[in-house]
């Protein structure tokens, strides 16, 4: 079993790309959880993205409940890894993040939308076609609409 | 290590300029910014080139941030920047401060805050969000690098955030970075656009070298091989008379 030092270094790549998550497993749910509140936002977020990779059942709870987190850079990480997530949860999340006060929240989570999005999803993704005031993140919803 | 406040940082900017400069006492009432643009740029001559071989002259580095630009911020940005001095000045591979500008009140700039990056790999076409980004490039000259302070760097594609980037279009050098992170992000991702690559990391032994592609940097500060120096000396972005 990992120690909470040796997950906090192997997802402390600069340049990070997916293979930081190869090494963790369930196990290091506690040590993800203890990154996600301790860590500086950067490394919260990606405590939520390796909760949603190897997290479980719990772990995707603990991602859900950081879509409403202060920080920007963890929301901005729950919307990019919602297209990853089991549907019911993806649309928990992208519920409240296309609405999110910040516009660089609302482009991750209008390019997470999918074909497998619920209902209420798609309803706000048009809404935002017909409401969003930032001009580029109004296109996108438009074109990403018009891919699903 | 005691980590050093921004007092302290201030006290001791005043403590070398005086040395270097003869300002004196006049230099307490200065702001932090004009000690830091005295110190590394404006009055370059008296620090930085006197380090130099004859001729070169230093790279010159801009700071530009997308995010409200408060005394924190701004201290953040002045320890890698100080930080990247050091390292640097040593092996002449010198570099200079042109600027900081707040760019937060940008709204064409709001959705870049969270800057895609895709898979960061310098050369290769990048993002429409890296295209923006960088044509944000007032008052740099054509071979000025431009470090670029976001929210956060994320590659769309593979579901994965970064905390420094140094991929950038053709002609417009510069990199991104994010907050919170070790002093020497900048000193790296600029290396990075001097054409330096990552050291081996499956040579643990490597981690004391700033080119280690973790923030788990050992036996600070961070070593830049001679043989890095040089390559960024002969970088075509690096200045020569």
């Amino acid at each position: 079993m990992k120690t909470y030092e040796e997950v906090v270094s192997a997802l402390g790549q600069i340049e990070g790309d997916e293979s930081m998550y190869d090494g963790l497993d369930e196990s290091d749910l506690p040590h993800l959880q203890r990154l996600l509140e301790e860590g500086v936002p950067w490394q919260a977020a990606r405590a939520i993205l390796g909760l949603q990779r190897v997290g479980g059942t719990a772990g995707h709870q603990l991602v859900t409940e950081a879509a409403t987190d202060s920080r920007e850079q963890v929301r901005v990480a729950v919307a990019l890894c919602a297209r990853n997530l089991p549907t019911d949860v993806s649309d928990a999340v992208l519920e409240r993040l296309v609405q999110d006060n910040e516009p660089s929240v609302r482009k991750v989570a209008v390019q997470s939308v999918s074909q497998s999005s619920g209902p209420l999803v798609r309803d706000l993704l048009s809404t935002m076609v017909a409401r969003e005031t930032h001009d580029q993140l109004r296109i996108l919803a438009q074109e990403r609409l018009a891919e699903i | 290590m005691k980590t050093l406040t921004a007092d302290d940082m201030r006290n001791t900017m005043i403590v070398e300029i005086d040395k270097q400069t003869g300002h004196g006492k006049s230099l307490q009432a200065w702001r932090s910014i004009d000690l830091v643009r005295v110190g590394l740029g404006a009055d370059q001559s008296k620090l930085v080139s006197r380090s130099l071989p004859l001729g070169a002259q230093p790279s010159i580095v801009h700071f530009k941030s997308l995010l409200p630009m408060t005394d924190q911020r701004h201290g953040y940005l002045l320890r890698h920047l100080v930080a990247m001095c050091d390292l640097f000045v040593p092996g002449r591979a010198a570099v200079s401060l042109g600027s900081f500008q707040d760019l937060s009140g940008r709204a064409n700039l709001a959705l870049v805050k969270g800057l895609d990056v895709g898979g960061c790999t310098m050369g290769q076409v990048q993002t429409s969000d890296q295209t923006t980004l960088c044509r944000e490039r007032d008052g740099a000259a054509a071979d000025d690098i431009v470090v670029y302070l976001v929210s956060s760097l994320v590659n769309g594609s593979s579901s994965t955030t970064l905390v420094g980037c140094a991929s950038h279009p053709a002609g417009q050098p510069g990199c991104a970075i994010g907050e919170g992170v070790a002093d020497w992000l900048v000193a790296h991702e600029v290396g990075h656009v001097l054409d330096l690559a990552h050291v081996d990391s499956t040579v643990t032994s490597n981690s004391r070298f700033l080119m280690w592609p973790n923030v788990g940097w050992t036996d600070l500060p961070p070593d830049v091989s001679d043989i890095e120096f040089q390559t960024m000396i002969d970088s075509s972005l690096t200045p020569v008379v």
